[in-house]
């Protein structure tokens, strides 16, 4: 039986183009679903739509208009329409039952603060009651993300620390809220590929020991077919096709054939690939 | 061999550990040498060294016989002549005030030659596959693929024997990045090139190279022919690498 | 560039007294014999019918000497900043291109030069050297090019490790041949605006020097000299202090507002 924690249904997203003077559909009629507990991936080239419709989930992305429906199900019989939610509501939404983790950890953290000086902001603005222990929290949460000197990360300035370390603390500082979904927007992208297996294999890890339902945005089809139970493939801001684990992933549309064999390259060394 | 190094090394100032550290290998003629890293291995050092950008500390690079290391003017002309790059950003590869047209004939007025400027470069857009009437086009107005096919043909037009590819194709989109394989391939054959091709992704460096060599830290950890590199990598770190990049499909179970 | 209503008013309204004051510098020699001819039956006469703007001491037209102030204000700034600029930009782009010692060397004499308060500098030189149209502009030229070379150092040293200046090396290109093709013509955008920047500091200092004697030298007007006229005249001849010092301020402003304008489209446009 089919049970989402997300239900995206014929979603659209205009933004203006000032070049043209007009409005450019980014996304279009895009439809999908998350499955409560899964790993969800939208896979798509630049310009595909995907991050749009990833920071649309929680209205981020303040297009010109949008149209369509956004339930998100964080309790199993009563949907939350988030196109209808007003500033108030949504503002306890982000970043709270629906958390984010981006591709630049860089940009996302302050430089003059001390890392584990960010986690304790975080964790007073959701349980403003334990603002006494946010100082334990925080380091329950660094040794959540596997640091392995929580101490010494959190006295840390986020310059001091490598890409993946500042990755964890971002991924730590989404989870202090409890939130059923995770977005994850090209987390790995800029990170080395050993890097990028330890983040991944953590994300998994989280995914069953904190319940969490996880949408992970990429370019990469092939990090994607490691990690998630379905998979859709976007272009040009509209879903082409619906990859399952079950089947395989095996892929019926032409773009999706032509994006594995060039993601994968599984051909004779120094052959032309098939796109 | 068309290239030979041996004992290079840089230290930039500051620097613990030397960018590059100590490196000797050969590159076989007409053939592809992958170097692959991961960030902080000293591998576009050793581009931008092997290409006389930048000045070694110590060591020798040798092109087809001859030191260059050290070369200055004339010995250097020469083997600028044969030695071409394409680099990563494409964007950035190509000068934003100066069409296409002008970007192309640059070579051609380096040299000296003044003549049917126009159809060398029509030629040179057709060798890439890209039409003639880009010719009069800034890079702004191109796409990220159509940019880096113009830093190939601007690479072509020198005539070289060996082109250093510093991540040609890490800055493209996963199709984009199958078509300039695509064409680096198709003229790699035509051309009778031998290329060094840089990049910190396993599964393009598998797909292009005969030889592969594995940096870290400024130093070679291994080195073979492609094929055995990967299916059975001696050192440690390169079996990390190659378990990181494989990981993914190992655990969807089957042979991605 | 969308400008604001007030903002197009404003750069609409500097164009067109810049336009003014530049016809009426390039016409100067057609009316040149108007501003030098005395009237001594006219002397010190207010603004009215036989002057447009009032008769200074020795009988002259003060609006056709304004003019003439336009014309010689106007050319030695313009040489005042051609020099500047050229000196500016190619001690700059050396320096960037260059960098290690050429680059100490350069921030060494801009240091020094920026240690003197300039104006007392040109002072100096000019007690040297003598006033004059030609020595004016030269030495405010030789001693305002720093601003440039800063600029177009750090643009160049900014530009010089981009991959297309590098592929140019790899194809042979040699410096200079770099410098010319791709650096100075990408650092061309705020060196004009600089200069044009440059444009009122070098009407202020040439007008300032010809105020004190120093710079251009009665009878030929200049804003400075005519400022300087007035002062001896303040309580009984407004017109001789009022009409030169609008006119100073206005360039001096129009010139300022196009300055930003242009540095503000230049940034819109980079941030592409």
């Amino acid at each position: 039986m089919s049970d989402p924690i997300l239900d995206i249904q014929r979603l659209s997203v205009f933004f203006f183009m000032p070049e043209t003077r007009a409005e450019m559909p980014v996304v279009r009629d895009v439809s999908l679903s998350v499955e409560r507990g899964s790993w969800t991936s939208i896979v798509g080239e630049s310009g595909s739509g995907k991050t749009v419709t990833a920071l649309s989930i929680a209205r981020l992305a303040q297009p010109l208009r949008d149209a369509g429906e956004i339930l998100f199900y964080e309790k199993k019989d009563s949907p939350l329409s988030v196109m209808k939610l007003g500033e108030k509501e949504l503002l306890g939404l982000r970043g709270g039952r629906i958390a984010y983790v981006f591709q630049d950890p860089g940009s996302s953290l302050n430089p003059v603060l001390t890392v584990g000086a960010q986690i304790e902001e975080t964790v007073r603005a959701h349980f403003p009651s334990e603002a006494k222990a946010a100082g334990q929290k925080a380091l329950e949460f660094l040794s959540l993300v596997k640091m392995s000197d929580p101490e010494r990360v959190h006295r840390a300035f986020p310059h001091e620390l490598s890409g993946g370390m500042r990755q964890r603390v971002m991924i730590a500082m989404a989870l202090i809220s409890s939130p059923s979904l995770l977005v994850a927007d090209e987390p790995t992208t800029a990170l080395d590929v050993t890097i990028e297996k330890e983040i991944m294999s953590l994300l998994e890890d989280l995914r069953a020991k904190k319940s969490l339902s996880i949408l992970f945005i990429t370019h990469n089809l092939r990090l994607a077919c490691g990690f998630s139970d379905e998979i859709y493939v976007m272009r040009q801001g509209s879903v082409v096709e619906k990859l399952s684990k079950r089947s395989g992933f095996s892929s019926k549309t032409d773009y999706a054939k032509k994006l594995f064999s060039a993601s994968v390259m599984q051909g004779d060394p120094k052959s032309l690939i098939e796109v | 061999m068309i290239i030979e190094v041996r004992n290079l090394k840089k230290r930039f100032s500051g620097q613990k550990i030397a960018a590059v550290g100590g490196v000797s290998f050969g590159l076989q003629k007409n053939t592809t040498l992958g170097i692959v890293g991961e960030t902080g291995s000293g591998k576009s050092t050793l581009a931008k060294l092997i290409l006389r950008l930048i000045d070694p500390d110590e060591g020798e690079i040798g092109f087809e016989g001859r030191r260059i290391d050290r070369a200055g003017g004339g010995e250097l002309r020469r083997f600028r002549e044969k030695v071409q790059a394409v680099f990563q950003d494409p964007f950035l590869s190509l000068d934003p005030r100066m069409t296409i047209s002008d970007s192309l004939k640059e070579i051609f007025l380096l040299r000296g030659k003044k003549t049917s400027l126009d159809s060398k470069v029509e030629n040179l857009l057709k060798t890439v596959d890209l039409p003639g009437h880009f010719a009069s086009k800034y890079p702004h107005q191109l796409s990220g693929g159509e940019c880096q096919r113009i830093a190939i043909a601007r690479a072509i037009s020198a005539e070289p024997d060996l082109i250093i590819c510093d991540e040609p194709v890490s800055s493209l989109d996963c199709l984009v990045r199958a078509q300039i394989l695509n064409l680096l391939l198709k003229l790699q054959r035509e051309r009778s090139m031998s290329y060094l091709f840089i990049s910190h992704d396993l599964s393009v460096v598998r797909h292009m190279a005969d030889e592969v060599m594995v940096m870290k830290d400024g130093l070679i950890c291994e080195k073979g022919p492609a094929k055995d590199l990967f299916l059975s990598p001696k050192h440690p770190y390169t079996r990390n690498l190659i378990q990181s990049f494989e990981y993914p499909c190992q655990a969807l179970g089957r042979d991605l | 560039m969308k400008l604001s209503k007030e903002n197009r008013i404003g750069r609409n309204l500097a164009l067109a007294w810049l336009l003014l004051v530049g016809a009426a510098a390039i016409l100067w020699p057609l009316y040149s014999a108007k501003g030098q001819a005395m009237h001594f039956d006219r002397v010190l006469h207010a603004p009215g019918s036989s002057f447009l703007l009032g008769s200074d001491a020795l009988g002259r037209d003060l609006l056709a000497r304004l003019g003439g102030g336009a014309a010689v204000s106007l050319s030695v700034s313009v040489v005042a900043v051609l020099i500047s600029v050229l000196v500016g930009s190619w001690l700059g782009a050396w320096a960037g291109l260059k960098g290690g010692l050429w680059d100490r060397a350069l921030s060494m004499l801009i240091d020094i030069f920026l240690c003197f308060p300039v104006f007392f500098l040109i002072l100096a030189v000019i007690a040297i050297v003598g006033p004059g149209l030609f020595n004016v502009a030269v030495v405010i030229g030789l001693t305002s090019w720093m601003g440039t070379a800063r600029l177009v150092r750090a643009e160049v040293m900014s530009l010089k490790s981009r991959e297309f200046v590098l592929a140019s090396r790899v194809l042979g290109a040699g410096d200079g041949w770099i410098l010319g093709r791709h650096l100075l013509p990408n650092a061309l955008g705020p060196i004009a605006v600089n200069s044009v920047l440059g444009l009122s500091h070098a009407i202020l200092i040439e007008t300032g020097l010809s105020f004190l004697g120093l710079g251009v030298q009665p009878p030929t007007p200049s804003w400075g000299n005519l400022l300087s006229d007035g002062k001896s005249t303040l309580g009984l001849a407004w017109w001789m202090t009022l009409f030169p010092g609008l006119a100073i301020f206005f360039t001096v402003l129009s010139v300022n507002t196009l300055g930003e304008r242009m540095m503000s489209g230049l940034k819109g446009r980079r941030t592409t």
